[in-house]
């Protein structure tokens, strides 16, 4: 067998290898998984909910002000998000990230604030839950 | 000498292929960060629609100052309980209403401490 066949059958091999350890790294979708079988645990971010705001206008509340204070010794910023329900009712549009709000940079010890504005306002007479998370995005 | 060159131009293929790959595995990894999450629960089934909830900035909770839409009328008793990630009651209190307001301060029954309020992860306030 000629030295060329067996150079590019040598390297066929190694780069189907390596393509192949390369797909394994590939797989996002299953690592974020949160909830799924293959859920994995999450860490609790380094903030703590000081005040919640709602905003009243006209006969609906329109938005939410939330201010955190970062319990960590570094800098951090957050990605707050805050749903109200009143009833079967919602202010958040399913599948989107548009009642959320991020916060600048807070230093250690220190509060930051985050203003959301509900897609969906709803009566301030019948708001009887509401749901804040905080993702620590740096 | 021309299968010398072949071997050369394959393996610098090679590590072209390999390099991209290990690129791309690269890209995937994450900072510490970006997983922590928080969530808070604020249940109010008072019928006076809690607009805003001050849990204060000090490491630990002795008390809450809530704040309503409408006024809590007098003789009623607000109350509150605050319970951490396992569903377990770390806080409550409640306050006899003598005049009507908005603003009730409700002390807690035991102050929640530091370690229990990175842990707090639902709130319910109710009026009777």
């Amino acid at each position: 067998m000629s030295l060329k066949i067996i150079f590019l059958l040598g390297i066929i091999v190694i780069a189907v290898s390596t393509v192949g350890v390369g797909a394994n790294l590939t797989s996002p979708t299953k690592f974020n998984a949160i909830g799924s079988d293959e859920n994995i645990p999450i860490s609790l971010s380094d903030a703590d909910i000081t005040n919640m705001m709602h905003s009243v206008s006209g006969a609906n509340i329109d938005s939410s002000t939330i201010i955190v204070r970062n319990t960590d010794n570094m800098p951090h910023s957050y990605k707050i998000c805050v749903i109200t329900k009143a009833g079967v009712l919602i202010s958040d549009t399913s599948g989107t990230t548009s009642d959320c709000a991020t916060t600048s940079t807070i230093s250690a010890s220190s509060t930051g604030i985050a203003v959301i504005t509900f897609t969906n306002p709803l009566s301030k007479t019948s708001v009887d839950f509401s749901n804040i998370s905080i993702q620590e995005i740096s | 000498m021309s299968s010398f060159l072949l071997g050369v131009i394959l393996f610098s293929v090679f590590g072209i292929v390999m390099l991209t790959t290990q690129g791309l595995g690269n890209s995937l990894a994450t900072t510490p960060d970006v997983n922590k999450m928080t969530a808070l629960d604020i249940s109010d089934s008072s019928g006076s629609t809690l607009l805003g909830l001050n849990l204060g900035t000090s490491d630990t909770i002795s008390s809450v100052t809530l704040t309503f839409n409408s006024d809590i009328l007098a003789s009623s008793t607000v109350n509150i309980s605050l319970k951490d990630i396992d569903n377990v009651e770390i806080g409550s209190g409640s306050i006899l209403i003598s005049s009507p307001t908005k603003t009730p301060v409700i002390n807690l029954s035991d102050t929640i401490t530091n370690a229990e309020r990175n842990i707090l992860r639902s709130v319910v306030i109710n009026v009777i």
